[in-house]
């Protein structure tokens, strides 16, 4: 029955060798706009998606949310109308800030902010 | 995950059904296909190293390679976790024939050699590593500077049918981790096959100065072999083995394995015969494929550009040999080959850049563009012994063909890029080999012996091929080169071997050797790829290397109330007319110059380990304390810039329990005081000047349930 024991110990052991990556909740936010933003962003299936939300006011939030693993690309980039405004780009991690930026009032592609990086792995 | 499930559950099912039908009387086990060409009483006079079943078990690695420096003038490269690249006197990489049963070779995907061959096996699977030091073993594949067999457990055949089992489970502290293995077999008279599978997952560990060191890794691995033998003798054996790592973090590279996926199988029959003329042939068929990916992602240069690369590599071979005894001398003779394909490229993500035509801007770059070799030689060896003599002649030819697809570099703000074309990277070479040997034995207790050879191999795929990566001991970009010419071994050995009355052993050796078109590199005027460094160097023929050392151990008689284990070695390397970049103050390539003589780059310094233990006094219970002091290594190359390492002294011990038949413990403490120190072969970690340091104090645990 030791025996037993031992091979079931050792059979649960070595399933413990997970070789699959931790998934994250990550979302992009971009936020203090007060035109159209011209926003690109990074799926999970590594897709580039290209949209042009509208903000009525500063106090609008745009977001878009996804399931990530740990090691993928995360990318968001924007900008606004050539005549200026500004923006909060920011993209969470599980709920917190990985990365964020924000630009005011630059012309044309001096106002783009782009934020990119790694899902970090749990150590 | 569902494969590996079915897998163990397979396992425990046949260990508890062949726990229910066997009988417990004892078994006797017939060992097969374990081919020890040297034991401790060999008469070769060229030297050679063994370590057993029980010496790898004493071992805390995870790692062959690490396990290998146990053995006198064996160090090992390393850039990141308990992962060497092995160096034999002075000899490493392709200079060194490193492989499995049967001649089976193992390409590794990273041109670091994150991955060299060594790394794809778990000690768990071998039996024995077998080193051949110097160009004189000439039957087991090109061998120019030594060889490395590691020579996995094979199935082994039962005079009773009846299943056997062994489980292994390892702790360790520092690294904090854990590795696992289980293997089960069934055996009969004329069929045995056995099915194994393990794990090792670790942490980062703590130098002995307090730093926390980024290097920890996950491996695993699986496999099965089976082998028929009918009454006359003839073997067939099959086997087939998978070897996985993830996440494994290389802090002196600028890149970590993200995956590694190893397959490799092997099928070979023997026929063993005594008392005909042929006494023994073997023929093996083997392949492996490696699938090897690494990236910065967890670099702070990710920030901005994130490289991926990705590696596919293929070996495969063949070895016959047939062995035979006429009028007294033995005499082998036979041919192996292999055929290696490389291919590979590097992606750049600039993911800090606005995206182009809807993707996020990217670059990809070849490391290999479907680079491939062949190599199929024929050897010969001849030996014969006498109450005073045994002499050895050996010899083996070699047709070496490679080639590549274009190698193309772009030119940062140029629009010519650097090409070699297809047709330009095809090289051939006839290469030949020869040895000989002669033993003295004087009074059955004092033996003399002489070897010389003479060995060439073939650039290397890296030397060849390699498109523009860091691959060197330097911060410089490397490049291939198509046209180098074989390196050329010139060697004499001199060994002596005395055994005193009450069975204490000494035995060493001096060795000289003299290295032509030794393979270097020197800057050419093309601009790097490769954020922060230098330049970019080329492969090419330098001058002559010369390389000269020796080895020396004693050992007691295992019935001493005391046994000493003693060993020292040291390899003493230079290369003539060696070409230095120089570099100013700024940390910027100024030029060139050349050093009339220079010390070769990654030699290790003089070492010496004694071992004392109490064998056999107190029943089941082995305590052993080694002392290991390592000199500074201030002989160091000025044209690689490398830098003194101090000396350093460890103290470690270690203890075997065996309470009962089927339980050994072995347990230890490696690094006893808690020493900082570092080898001088670990490179440096990225973004410093300091080597990789070694782990502080490690504390292990090992246990063996062994039921046959």
């Amino acid at each position: 029955m030791k025996k037993i024991n031992l091979v079931l110990l050792l059979f649960v052991l070595l399933s413990g060798c997970n070789k699959s990556p931790e998934m994250h909740h990550v979302t992009y936010e971009a936020s203090e706009a007060v035109s159209t933003l011209h926003i690109s962003y990074k799926n999970p299936d590594g897709d580039l998606i290209s949209v042009n939300p509208t903000f009525n006011s500063s106090e609008d939030i745009w977001t878009v949310e996804g399931i990530f693993p740990e090691g993928e690309i995360v990318y968001i980039s924007a900008t606004y109308d050539e005549e200026g405004g500004t923006q909060r780009i920011r993209i969470l991690l599980d709920g917190k800030t990985l990365k964020q930026a924000e630009s005011r009032y630059q012309p044309g592609e001096e106002g783009r902010v782009t934020l990119a990086g790694v899902v970090p792995w749990s150590k | 995950m569902f494969l590996k499930i079915l897998l163990y559950g397979i396992l425990s099912l046949l260990f508890l059904w062949g726990k229910a039908q066997t009988p417990e009387a004892d078994t006797a086990i017939l060992l097969h296909g374990v081919e020890i060409e040297a034991p401790s009483e060999h008469p070769y006079a060229r030297p050679v190293n063994l370590i057993t079943r029980s010496e790898l078990e004493q071992i805390p690695s995870t790692d062959p390679g690490k396990i290998l420096t146990a053995i006198p003038n064996v160090s090992g490269v390393r850039k990141g976790p308990a992962i060497l690249d092995p160096v034999v006197r002075g000899f490493r990489s392709g200079q060194l024939n490193v492989q499995l049963n049967g001649g089976m070779l193992i390409e590794g995907g990273c041109p670091n050699r994150m991955d060299p061959t060594s790394s794809h096996i778990a000690p768990e699977q071998l039996q024995t590593i077998q080193v051949l030091k110097g160009p004189f073993a000439l039957r087991y594949g090109p061998n120019m500077g030594g060889v490395v067999r590691m020579l996995t457990k094979k199935p082994a055949f039962a005079s009773t049918p009846g299943f056997n089992a062994r489980l292994t489970q390892r702790l360790e502290n520092n690294w904090p981790g854990n590795s696992e293995a289980i293997e089960a077999g069934y055996a009969t008279q004329h069929f045995s096959g056995n099915l194994h599978a393990g794990q090792s997952k670790y942490g980062n560990y703590t130098s002995g100065s307090g730093e926390s060191i980024n290097s920890a890794y996950n491996k695993y691995h699986y496999g099965a072999a089976i082998a028929l033998q009918n009454n006359t003798k003839h073997t067939l054996t099959l086997s087939a083995d998978g070897s996985h790592g993830f996440n494994v973090h290389y802090p002196a590279l600028s890149m970590d394995e993200r995956t590694d996926d190893t397959y490799f199988s092997l099928l070979e029959y023997s026929i063993v015969q005594k008392n005909k003329p042929l006494e023994k042939l073997s023929v093996s068929l083997w392949h492996s494929t490696v699938h090897h990916v690494m990236d910065n992602k967890e670099r702070p240069c990710s920030d901005t550009t994130v490289a991926i690369s990705d590696i596919h590599t293929t070996a495969q071979g063949y070895r016959i040999e047939a062995a035979s005894t006429i009028k007294g001398i033995k005499a082998y003779l036979g041919s192996d080959g292999f055929y290696i394909t490389k291919d590979g490229q590097r992606i750049k993500t600039m993911i800090l850049q606005p995206p182009v035509n809807g993707e996020i801007p990217n670059k990809t770059e070849a490391l290999w563009n479907k680079a491939n070799t062949l190599n199929a030689g024929i050897f010969t060896e001849l030996s014969k012994r006498n109450a005073d003599w045994f002499w050895m002649l050996a010899a083996r030819f070699d047709f070496n063909y490679a080639a590549s697809g274009d190698i193309l570099v772009m030119r940062p703000g140029t629009s010519e890029p650097y090409a070699v074309t297809a047709e330009n990277t095809i090289s051939t070479f006839l290469n030949w080999s020869t040895s000989a040997g002669i033993t003295r034995f004087f009074n059955h207790d004092l033996s003399l012996g002489l070897s010389l050879g003479r060995a060439m191999r073939s650039p290397d795929m890296t030397e060849r091929f390699i498109i523009m990566l860091p691959v060197g001991y330097d911060a410089f970009d490397y490049l291939g080169n198509p046209s180098l010419l074989p390196e050329i071994n010139y060697e004499a050995d001199l060994t002596i071997n005395k055994q005193g009355p009450k069975g204490d052993k000494l035995s060493g050796g001096v060795f000289f050797s003299y290295v032509k078109n030794y393979i270097t590199a020197n800057r050419i005027p093309e601009k790097p790829l490769t954020a922060d460094v230098l330049g970019v160097k080329q492969f090419i023929n330098g001058e002559a290397a010369f390389l000269r050392g020796f080895e020396a151990t004693f050992s007691t008689h295992k019935n001493r109330l005391i046994g000493v284990n003693w060993y020292a070695a040291i390899t003493f390397g230079t290369i003539r007319n060696a070409e230095q970049t120089l570099i100013n103050a700024y940390g910027q390539v100024t030029g060139t110059t050349r050093l009339t003589t220079d010390a070769l780059p990654e030699i290790p310094p003089f070492e010496t380990t004694l071992n004392l233990s109490v064998p056999q006094k107190i029943k089941s219970f082995t305590p052993v304390l080694s002392l290991r002091y390592v000199a500074a290594q201030k002989h160091i190359s000025r044209a690689y810039y490398e830098q003194e390492t101090p000396g350093f002294l460890l103290i470690n011990l270690f203890a075997r329990l065996r309470p009962t038949e089927e339980i050994t413990i072995n347990a230890g403490v490696n690094n006893l005081l808690d020493t900082g120190y570092y080898e001088h072969l670990n490179r440096r970690v990225i973004g410093s000047t300091v080597n990789l340091p070694e782990p502080g104090r490690v504390l292990f645990l090992q246990i063996i349930f062994n039921w046959k």
